[in-house]
């Protein structure tokens, strides 16, 4: 098993060709990239910004052309938008967007069992104590670890009474007509320099859909963990509530102690 | 969604090292109700303003906020509501905590539209500091363009005093023990909001924040 909870493990850069190389990158990932392998079950681009990265966060998603669109939009808004001058200007200002992974897949597939879970994903999920929680006392998990959702599962009760509760890719794959209607509706790219890098380069997330009337008694949980050195993790998480629903949701993150900078720039 | 309920808790203890740059918006409509619940104890820079726009005639807001500013860090955290409708109501508490050098800053706006007749806004910031060290900053804006709306405003800014500290250790506690209960009880509003296991969860991760940190 790979140790990628090892920071010293070396990871080789995927190569980002930035013609040639991007398509095939996407088409093929599944087939091309094993499970087992230490240097290939997971995905790493290269450091930086651009509408490279951005296309190719797309085609790996397999997003509908609205959506990468909508992504490429939001960058050139981000190049726009001056830095916030409120706040901590100091801080703000030290942050170098080319110095951050805006992009890393840890697993290949998401998992509905604990079980399925990459080792090293699952032990820190463990040691943090989420599928303990699960058992105890929530509806509904989802764990992201660094760009993507690796453990997603909801109670069958949830899902019987037409709750959604699902990461946001998943979410824009299998509830498009929702998601188009809602996405970036209260927050839209243009409103600060932070939300349009998110809604250029998003991944992960929650999406919640709870119909009329539903009273979501127990809480439904969010797990985020940042892992790699320089990791922007850019989660985005739409939760509609429809006429006389009921519904707490809980989110938890962490990160381990690194001497470089990370990044977390979430939506909600 | 009409008549709907949501409440989003968040427990953020990011490390050091992490800019913590977030945007949190909600729009509540007719009669529902939206709940923020934000605890800020890790990152090296947070910004983070979750702000509800109340639409619906009779929504409901309600922001509470807590920052654990420690060595090196800055919590600029704070709260936004938009009254636009009629009998809306909404409610900040916002607490602060800084310790070691550690910076926090509360920014919130509140603005009420000329429609939002009858509404109320209640808004509560206070800060906690442990030592001279430590800063802290209160931004309140309000802009409040109907008169026929009820604000109250409160803010404090505290020091832990040595003879409170002095007091509780003359009952037998060692200075730590003394801080930190003073700590808890002016967290509590917040930490009784959680769900039973977060409440112990953030009381052991405060224990193990303020370990250490008699001056």
């Amino acid at each position: 098993m790979p140790d990628i909870l090892n920071p010293e493990l070396t990871i080789p850069e995927v190569d980002v060709d930035q013609n040639t190389g991007l398509r095939d990158l996407g088409s093929d990932y599944l087939t091309k990239y094993g499970f087992h392998d230490p240097e290939e079950y997971f995905h790493k681009g290269a450091k930086g910004i651009n509408h490279e990265v951005v296309e190719m966060i797309s085609r790996m998603k397999k997003e509908p052309q609205w959506m990468r669109d909508f992504r490429h939009k939001a960058l050139d808004t981000f190049y726009a938008k001056p830095m916030p001058r409120w706040g901590n200007t100091e801080l703000l200002n030290q942050i170098d967007f080319d110095d951050i992974y805006y992009y890393i897949k840890p697993a290949e597939f998401q998992s509905k069992s604990w079980d399925d879970v990459p080792e090293n994903i699952k032990k820190t999920f463990d040691r943090l104590g989420v599928p303990e929680a699960e058992q105890k006392f929530l509806a509904g998990v989802s764990a992201q670890y660094e760009s993507e959702v690796v453990y997603h599962n909801v109670k069958q009760e949830l899902t019987d009474m037409g709750v959604i509760f699902t990461d946001m890719d998943s979410g824009l794959r299998e509830h498009e007509d929702i998601v188009k209607k809602y996405f970036a509706s209260i927050i839209p790219p243009e409103d600060n320099k932070f939300s349009a890098l998110n809604s250029a380069v998003w991944s992960g997330g929650s999406f919640i859909y709870v119909p009329p009337g539903v009273d979501v008694s127990v809480p439904l949980q969010a797990y985020f963990r940042i892992n790699a050195e320089n990791m922007g993790q850019f989660e985005r998480t739409l939760i509609i509530a429809d006429k006389g629903s009921r519904v707490h949701y809980i989110e938890g993150c962490t990160a381990p102690v690194y001497t470089s900078n990370s990044l977390h720039s979430a939506v909600v | 969604m009409e008549d709907a309920y949501i409440r989003y808790t968040t427990i953020q203890n990011w490390a050091p090292n992490i800019y913590n740059l977030v945007t949190k918006r909600a729009v509540a409509k007719k009669n529902s109700v939206v709940e923020w619940v934000d605890g800020n104890i890790g990152s090296k820079l947070t910004m983070k303003y979750p702000c509800i726009n109340l639409v619906g005639e009779g929504a409901k807001g309600e922001i509470l906020t807590v920052a654990i500013a420690g060595k090196g860090q800055h919590q600029d955290s704070g709260a936004k509501v938009i009254h636009a409708a009629p009998n809306t109501s909404s409610r900040i508490i916002a607490k602060s905590i800084s310790k070691d050098g550690g910076r926090s800053t509360y920014r919130g706006l509140v603005k009420a539209y000329p429609n939002a007749i009858n509404s109320k806004v209640n808004v509560e910031c206070d800060a906690l500091l442990l030592d001279d060290k430590s800063r802290t900053d209160t931004y309140p804006t309000m802009e409040i363009d109907s008169d026929r709306v009820t604000i109250e405003h409160e803010a404090s800014v505290s020091k832990v005093a040595e003879e409170q500290v002095f007091y509780l250790m003359s009952r037998g506690l060692s200075a730590d023990e003394a801080r930190l209960l003073i700590v808890n009880g002016f967290l509590n509003p917040f930490v009784k909001e959680l769900p039973m296991e977060y409440a112990v969860e953030l009381n052991r991760l405060i224990e193990l924040e303020m370990e250490g940190s008699v001056g």
